[in-house]
């Protein structure tokens, strides 16, 4: 329960979780495998063209029932 | 609802379809509607068993499709409630028999001709053609969905395709909800599902084995006793004629001493 701050995440709360990512990929009519590897590959670009960046990232976010791919690349001055 | 034509569906077989056909059917009866109730899982007739009403199927959906009868000779009345129709699914003959474009023609004779006020089709598990068969007359639907990952999941899907339709009309009726596990935060709540697939609710069904001992009599339960589910879908009844009856989830909080049992029990 969420009232009870210590006994974790309810066994429904951690099926909500899940369930609003695994719509969002079927929604979005995508496999998380596959957007998996864009992740990867998109971070070999980045690397490339930034090898000297630290700290680059791709995620994905879920807002509502939609689903946003997000890079983080810190551009140093 | 504007819809007259509703399918009712939901992905996931098991969850609670033809319940639903046949005692909302049942209710809208006794409100005072004139129902036919179709069975549309062609090869694996049922709703007529759970109806009570096997014992006088003579013709199918399928013969009346296929001219091999008139309509009104497949139609079987229910002597228990004035109002209330149905028509079977053929037991033996092949899915592929049912015509989409034919079948949303005898829906509309149904509606327009035959003086009924509201057509229930009872649809098939999955997403394929059964599917899209009973969901082509309908103008809206009532998608049926269990509180559990797989249904929820396969609900989203549904709504996705009626959409892709251009059905419109689109509840979700919640089936089989568990107030006590979803007080102990075992189960997805009313609200979770709602959330979850953006979607409104028109009803919420309790777990009950009243349903199970319904159909083991072939007697919907809107006919008989006051059990929770048969005022469940009573009230889905209601609302689908517009009628303003407040949504309540079933006693989710268990009261004060449930409260209390929870405050000491930690979960
Ligand atoms: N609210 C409920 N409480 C208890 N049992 C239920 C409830 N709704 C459905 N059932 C049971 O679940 C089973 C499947 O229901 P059914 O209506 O045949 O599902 P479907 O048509 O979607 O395959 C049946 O045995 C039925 O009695
Ligand atoms: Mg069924």
């Amino acid at each position: 329960m969420s009232w009870w701050p210590f006994s974790g995440k309810s066994s429904k709360d951690k099926l909500k979780d899940r369930l609003k990512v695994v719509l969002a990929y079927d929604r979005a009519h995508l496999s998380p495998g596959l957007v998996d590897s864009l992740k990867k590959d998109l971070l070999d670009v980045l690397k490339r063209y930034f090898p000297e960046e630290e700290g680059l990232e791709i995620h994905v976010e879920t807002i509502d029932d939609k689903m946003k791919l997000q890079a983080d690349v810190p551009i140093r001055q | 609802m504007n819809a007259r034509a509703i399918v009712v569906t939901s992905g996931k077989g098991g969850v609670g379809k033809t319940t639903t056909t046949a005692n909302v059917g049942a209710a809208l009866a006794k409100l005072g509607e004139k129902v036919a109730v179709i069975d549309v899982d062609v090869g694996l007739r049922n709703l007529d068993v759970v109806m009570g009403l096997e014992g006088r199927v003579v013709y199918d959906l399928i013969d009346v499709i296929e001219g091999r009868c008139k309509l009104r000779q497949a139609l079987i009345r229910d002597k228990r409630l004035e109002g209330l129709t149905l028509l079977p699914a053929s037991q033996t003959k092949d899915k592929e028999a049912l015509d989409p474009e034919k079948f949303r023609q005898m829906v509309q004779v149904l509606l327009s001709e035959e003086g009924f006020d509201r057509v229930l089709i009872d649809s098939p598990a999955g997403i394929e053609k059964g599917f899209q068969t009973a969901a082509t007359p309908a103008e809206g639907a009532l998608v049926v969905v269990n509180p559990e990952v797989s249904s929820v999941r396969d609900a989203d899907r549904i709504i996705g395709m009626l959409e892709a339709r251009e059905v419109r009309e689109n509840y979700l009726v919640i089936n089989r909800l568990r107030p006590k596990m979803v007080a102990k935060g075992d189960m997805l709540s009313v609200d979770d599902v709602v959330e979850i697939l953006g979607a409104k609710p028109i009803g919420i069904v309790p777990e009950d084995e009243g349903v199970l001992i319904s159909s083991n009599k072939g007697e919907p339960l809107v006919l008989s006793n006051g059990s929770l589910a048969g005022k469940a879908f009573l009230e889905i009844a209601q609302r689908i004629r517009g009628e303003n009856v407040p949504l309540a989830a079933p006693a989710e909080s268990q009261g004060f001493m449930g409260t209390l049992r929870r405050l000491l029990g930690g979960r």
